[in-house]
């Protein structure tokens, strides 16, 4: 795995540096670079969803789908209080799946970036 | 049974990267099934912890009046219950429709 991967993804988990790592394999160094800059500003970290979710119980439901741009599933959770919190724990014991599928995506529409420019 | 052993896996493994969509297909079929005037089992959390009411009171019963047509009873259990149809089966379909990302 080259080592600017490593170094500018040094908080991310394994499963999303291997998809990173997998989906950049045949770009250049300097094109990494030019993906690297823009996928660390697009992608979520799995602490701020956590948050999102821990809010859920303690303020309104839904943040964390909002954040990861699902804008209709976080209306259903507003309005019915995180299905009775049980979306809501549903989302917080899988927060970290949730926040890599998100990644997974912008991963996909950066590299769409990269190779158009 | 050595045979079947990749068949089992990849159906697993398509399970697990699909989850949520199942889990949200689990409830969808069980409201259908679940009539509300044979059982008042609730799920609500808040209920369980002692609340007496919820933001989401209501839900399940719509949803499941929703389910079977009657539209009218659904709002007026809860008026997110249409939506919620509506929203769950569009999540459903965008998690079951995207490409395998792994």
């Amino acid at each position: 795995m080259r080592q600017s991967l490593m170094v500018a993804l040094a908080n991310a988990e394994y499963d999303e540096l291997a998809y990173v790592e997998s989906v950049t394999k045949d770009l250049s160094d300097e094109k990494l670079q030019f993906f690297l800059s823009i996928y660390i500003s697009r992608r979520k970290k799995s602490d701020t969803i956590l948050i999102g979710c821990i809010l859920g119980f303690i303020a309104a439901g839904g943040i964390q789908r909002f954040m990861l741009g699902q804008i209709g599933m976080g209306i259903l959770y507003l309005f019915t209080g995180g299905l009775c919190l049980i979306g809501t724990i549903v989302d917080l014991v899988n927060h970290k799946k949730l926040t890599f599928e998100y990644n997974q995506n912008i991963a996909s529409e950066t590299m769409g970036m990269v190779l158009a420019a | 049974m050595a045979k079947m052993r990749p068949i089992i896996f990849t159906i697993f493994n398509y399970g697990k990267q699909k989850w949520e969509a199942f889990i949200w297909l689990a409830a969808l079929v069980a409201l259908f099934f679940m009539n509300p005037q044979h059982n008042s089992f609730s799920f609500c959390v808040f209920k369980w912890v002692g609340f007496s009411k919820c933001p989401g009171c209501g839900l399940g019963h719509a949803i499941h009046f929703a389910l079977h047509g009657q539209l009218t009873i659904s709002f007026r259990e809860h008026f997110m219950g249409i939506p919620a149809v509506i929203i769950l089966v569009y999540r459903i379909f965008i998690i079951l429709r995207s490409p395998k990302l792994k």
